[in-house]
């Protein structure tokens, strides 16, 4: 032990002779500091029903020997259907099938929108731009903006909020699941209205003269946005929405 | 200084390469940072995913099969590294029954921002 602290001390007086033979040369140190950061944004779990379908391979369904092809009443291939099976014109199997979501869970219980793809934009009902090179959205007056489904919990919803703008928060907080039926809830700012669909719960944004943006990032990553009078809206990345917080 | 878009977008196609199979479970207790496993993985549903690259974004897809996991209530779900040694999330969901008629596609979206 004695020899390594001897070390030590040898190896810090070696440092200190070193720099007085530069005496003149000032050390200089400088912090270089970003965030990288590392998210589960979304998991979405979509189920395919294929009940009523003629299934090869499926251990419930069109079983040899046992089940009946055209037992099920709703579509299902039909071998001499009229309507279903047709040679060259149905698939085997298509008919009867269909995707559902199941579930769509926001890491954390926050979903956020960066921009830079439309995975979580619904580019057939949106009327914006998307500026993927620069991660944001560009609206003019009169655009609008919907998501696809931001969250599908199964539960009872009691909140949507945007995060950390006091201008548009939402807090629905005597919800219940019946209300999930009630279809569009408006609310919002006097600059922007937000409506949140609660079958599949998404988002659309209506532009009407505000601009929201990014002013700052806040000591735990999670960006402002404000509301500020102008002709065009900006949305800059991520757009967060907190969900049953 | 920044953290170029070229470094994080090699840091999704390491992840890419690193990232090989997931798996369901019936365990419905919530999640938690030190996971090392699901509560209760059903080795059955255990299957290779597919992955596609965007912008600095991952998305891994793994179908649970008709022919897989039938009978069971699953609750939870993980992705798995190369040789299943790791386990890169954790999550919990609604009860789902699932049955032969049903085919379960669990997509998730990794981002490095």
């Amino acid at each position: 032990m004695a020899d390594i602290i001897t070390g030590i001390v040898e190896d810090k007086q070696e440092i200190k002779n070193q720099l007085g033979e530069y005496g003149d040369v000032i050390p200089a140190v400088k912090k270089f500091n970003e965030n990288l950061s590392y998210r589960n944004i979304v998991t979405r779990m979509m189920v395919k029903n294929m009940a009523g379908s003629m299934i090869w391979g499926n251990p419930d369904l069109a079983i040899w020997g046992v089940s009946k092809w055209g037992a099920a009443l709703s579509p299902t291939f039909i071998l001499n259907s009229a309507l279903y099976g047709q040679l060259g014109n149905a698939l085997l199997g298509d008919n009867g099938s269909n995707v559902y979501e199941f579930a769509v869970i926001p890491e954390g219980g926050v979903y956020r929108e960066y921009f830079g793809q439309s995975d979580y934009i619904d580019v057939d009902n949106s009327t914006g731009t998307l500026d993927a090179q620069n991660e944001q959205y560009i609206m003019e007056a009169g655009d609008v903006l919907k998501s696809t489904v931001v969250t599908k919990l199964r539960s009872p919803l009691y909140s949507v909020t945007l995060r950390d703008n006091a201008s548009i928060i939402v807090d629905e907080s005597a919800m219940t699941l019946s209300d999930l039926s009630l279809g569009e809830s408006v609310f919002g700012a006097s600059d922007c209205s937000i409506y949140v669909t609660f079958d599949d719960i998404h988002w659309t944004l209506i532009e009407n003269g505000g601009t929201i943006y990014n002013p700052e990032p806040t000591a735990d990553d999670i960006l402002k946005y404000r509301i500020e009078a102008h002709t065009a809206l900006t949305i800059a990345n991520p757009l967060e929405f907190a969900i049953n917080q | 200084m920044v953290i170029t878009n070229e470094a994080k977008n090699r840091l999704i196609e390491l992840l890419e390469g690193d990232i090989s199979s997931a798996i369901h479970g019936t365990d419905g207790t919530d999640p938690n940072v030190g996971d090392t496993d699901l509560g209760a993985p059903v080795a059955a549903t255990s299957a290779a995913v597919t992955t596609t690259v965007g912008e600095k974004l991952l998305n891994v897809k793994h179908i649970l099969t008709a022919n897989d996991g039938n009978g069971t209530t699953f609750r939870e779900f993980g992705i798995h590294t190369m040789a299943d040694t790791k386990l890169m999330n954790h999550i919990v969901y609604p009860d789902f029954d699932k049955s032969g008629a049903l085919e379960l596609h669990t997509i998730t979206t990794i981002r490095v921002n």
